[in-house]
C-alpha cells in the first residue's frame, strides 16, 4: 500500500461548496468541486462531499504531524465558517477525529465535474490487461480480486438478507458499468453443503464482453465483488466464487458460482 | 544477524541460525511415514504456542477432524486449544482449484493477520492440475504472490526415493527458497526417520543428514549424531 501524506477530516454530509463562496481564506480552484485554503506551509482542500484534507507539497507526515497543532487553530476556524454557512455538525468532534488518510478511500464523488465518474472502455481494459505483458499473471489476478473483495465487502454493510445482499450486488455491476447481472441459485448437488449455489449471470462486463478467447476466465474483479460481499455478510472465509462461463473461456456471457465450502 | 522465523524445534532452529528467514517458502518433502504433517503442524503450533503468531493449514485432502485426531496420537500438543481461539486455522480446499486456494490464503494472511502457513501438499496440487505447464506457471505464480505477503509458508510434498542416492529433484525444489527432506530409513531391522536441508537461501546449513525422532512434545533432531 503506498504511504499517503495527508490528514483527512470527514464531516459527513455535503457541504455545498457554493455557499462557502465568502469564507474568509477559501478560495475555488478550477477543475474540481473542491476550494482551498493555505494556512503557512499546510494546505487545506474542502470537497463538496464534506471531505477536508490537510497536507504539505512535497513533504512527508511527520512534517505534517508537527504542522498541525499550529495549523489546527485554522482548520477549527474554517469548520465554524462552514458551519456558519448552515451545514450541522460537530466540529470539535471532526477536528478531533482526523487522522491520516487512508490509500483506499475512494470516494470519488464529484472530483470529476464534467466527465463524471465513468472512463472509456478502452482504457479500462489497457489498464487491466496491459500490465500483463510486463507483470506475472498470477499476481495481476490476485491484485483484481482484492479490489473486487475491497468494494464486495462494503456492499454487505447493513445487508439484512441474501435477496438484499443480491440485489445490491446487481446494482453495483449497474451503478458502476462493470455489467447487468441477474441473480438465480441452484441446489449444491456435492452434499457438502446445507446452502444453495448462488449464480450470478453478467452480460455486458466490462472486462470481458468481446474479447477473445484465452481459455481462462476474464473477471476476477467482478468475481472478487461476490466473494468479497458474501465474505462480509456470512462472515465465513469459506465462501468460494467460480467463474464458470466468461467470454475468455469462449462464452458470450459471464456467470459466477458462489458456494459454501466445507472447512 | 537477519530475523528469523522460529520453527520451535530447537535442533532444527540451532541448524538454521534462529529458524527459516521471514517470509520464505519452503518446501518440506519425504515419502509416506516420514513425518511432515507432524513437522509442519509444530510450525504452526509453536508458532501459537510459543511466538503467538497466527498459523493456517490448508489441507487439499484430509478433513479437519481427522488430521487433528491423527495428530492428538501421541503428541501431547493442546492443538484444539489453538484451533478453537482462532490462533491456528484449519481450511479444506475441496473441489480444487487455484483461485480458490488463492483467495483463503489471500484472505487469511492480508484480513486475518496469518503469519504462518502450511500448504498440504503440492502432490495434490500438481495431481488436480492436468496441464503440468499449468502447474507450473500457477506454482510459480503462487510462490511469487506469497513472496509478496508477510508470511512464511511451508509446502509439503510427496516423494518418492527412500534414500538420498534416489533422490530426483523437480522444478519445485528450483523454485522455492528452501528445502527440508524427511526420510524414514530402512536399517536393519527398523526404519530411522532422519532430515536433511538440501537448500535454505541465505542461510549457512550443514550438508549432513541427522537422525530425528516424534517424541510427545513433538519432532527432535539429534544434531550431534549423524546418519
Amino acid at each position: 500500500m503506498m504511504d499517503v501524506h495527508c490528514y483527512q477530516y470527514l464531516i459527513g454530509k455535503d457541504v455545498g461548496l457554493e455557499k462557502l463562496d465568502g469564507v474568509p481564506g477559501l478560495t475555488k480552484v478550477d477543475g474540481a468541486k473542491v476550494m482551498q485554503a493555505q494556512f503557512g506551509s499546510v494546505t487545506v482542500l474542502v470537497f463538496e462531499t464534506g471531505e477536508v484534507r490537510a497536507f504539505i507539497r512535497s513533504s512527508g507526515i511527520e512534517k505534517l504531524k508537527n504542522a498541525l497543532p499550529a495549523a489546527g487553530v485554522k482548520i477549527m476556524g474554517l469548520l465554524q465558517a462552514i458551519k456558519a454557512k448552515g451545514v450541522e455538525f460537530d466540529e470539535n468532534a471532526v477536528l478531533a477525529a482526523g487522522k491520516p488518510m487512508a490509500f483506499d478511500y475512494l470516494a470519488v464523488k464529484g472530483v470529476r465535474p464534467e466527465l463524471e465518474e465513468v472512463v472509456n472502455l478502452d482504457a479500462l481494459r489497457e489498464l487491466v490487461y496491459a500490465p500483463y505483458s510486463i507483470m506475472p499473471e498470477f499476481q495481476l489476478e490476485r491484485n483484481a480480486v482484492q479490489g473486487g473483495e475491497n468494494e464486495g465487502r462494503k456492499l454487505a454493510q447493513g445487508k439484512q438478507d441474501k435477496e438484499e445482499l443480491n440485489s445490491a450486488i446487481v446494482k453495483y455491476l449497474r451503478d458502476e458499468k462493470l455489467g447487468i447481472g441477474k441473480v438465480g441459485s441452484k441446489a449444491d448437488e456435492s452434499g457438502q453443503s446445507q446452502y444453495e449455489i448462488q449464480v450470478f449471470t453478467v452480460h455486458e462486463s466490462a472486462f470481458a464482453a468481446g474479447m477473445p478467447v484465452v481459455n481462462k476466465a476474464l473477471c476476477n474483479f467482478i468475481r472478487g465483488v461476490v466473494r468479497g460481499a458474501y465474505v462480509a455478510f456470512m462472515e465465513l472465509e469459506n465462501i468460494e466464487v467460480k467463474e464458470s462461463h466468461c467470454w475468455g473461456l469462449g462464452d458470450t456471457y459471464c456467470e459466477f458460482e458462489m458456494r459454501v465450502t466445507p472447512m | 544477524m537477519a530475523e528469523r522465523v522460529p520453527t520451535g524445534i530447537t535442533e532444527l532452529d540451532n541448524m538454521l541460525g534462529g529458524g527459516f528467514l521471514p517470509k520464505r517458502n519452503i518446501l518440506v518433502t519425504g515419502g509416506p511415514g516420514t513425518g511432515k504433517t507432524t513437522f509442519c503442524m509444530e510450525f504452526l503450533y509453536r508458532g501459537a504456542e510459543q511466538f503467538n503468531e497466527k498459523g493456517l493449514f490448508v489441507s487439499l485432502e484430509e478433513k479437519q477432524d481427522r488430521l487433528v485426531d491423527n495428530l492428538s496420537q501421541g503428541l501431547d500438543w493442546d492443538l484444539r486449544k489453538h484451533i478453537e481461539g482462532g490462533a491456528i486455522v484449519m481450511v479444506t480446499v475441496e473441489n480444487f482449484s487455484w483461485e480458490h486456494l488463492a483467495d483463503t490464503l489471500q484472505a487469511y494472511i492480508t484480513r486475518h493477520g496469518v503469519k504462518r502457513v502450511v500448504i498440504d501438499s503440492l502432490t495434490l496440487l500438481k495431481m488436480n492440475t492436468k496441464d503440468p505447464f499449468e502447474f507450473r506457471r500457477n506454482f510459480i505464480g503462487l510462490m511469487g504472490f506469497l513472496d509478496n505477503l508477510d508470511c512464511t509458508t511451508i509446502v509439503t510434498a510427496e516423494s518418492n526415493f527412500m534414500t538420498r542416492e534416489k533422490a530426483s529433484y523437480s522444478l519445485e525444489e528450483f523454485i522455492v527458497d528452501g528445502v527440508i527432506v524427511l526420510y524414514n530409513l530402512p536399517i536393519k531391522n527398523e526404519r530411522r526417520r532422519a532430515l536433511e536441508i538440501l537448500k535454505m537461501r541465505g542461510v549457512k546449513h550443514s550438508n549432513s543428514m541427522f537422525p530425528f525422532k516424534i517424541t510427545e512434545s513433538g519432532v527432535v533432531v539429534y544434531q550431534e549424531e549423524i546418519i
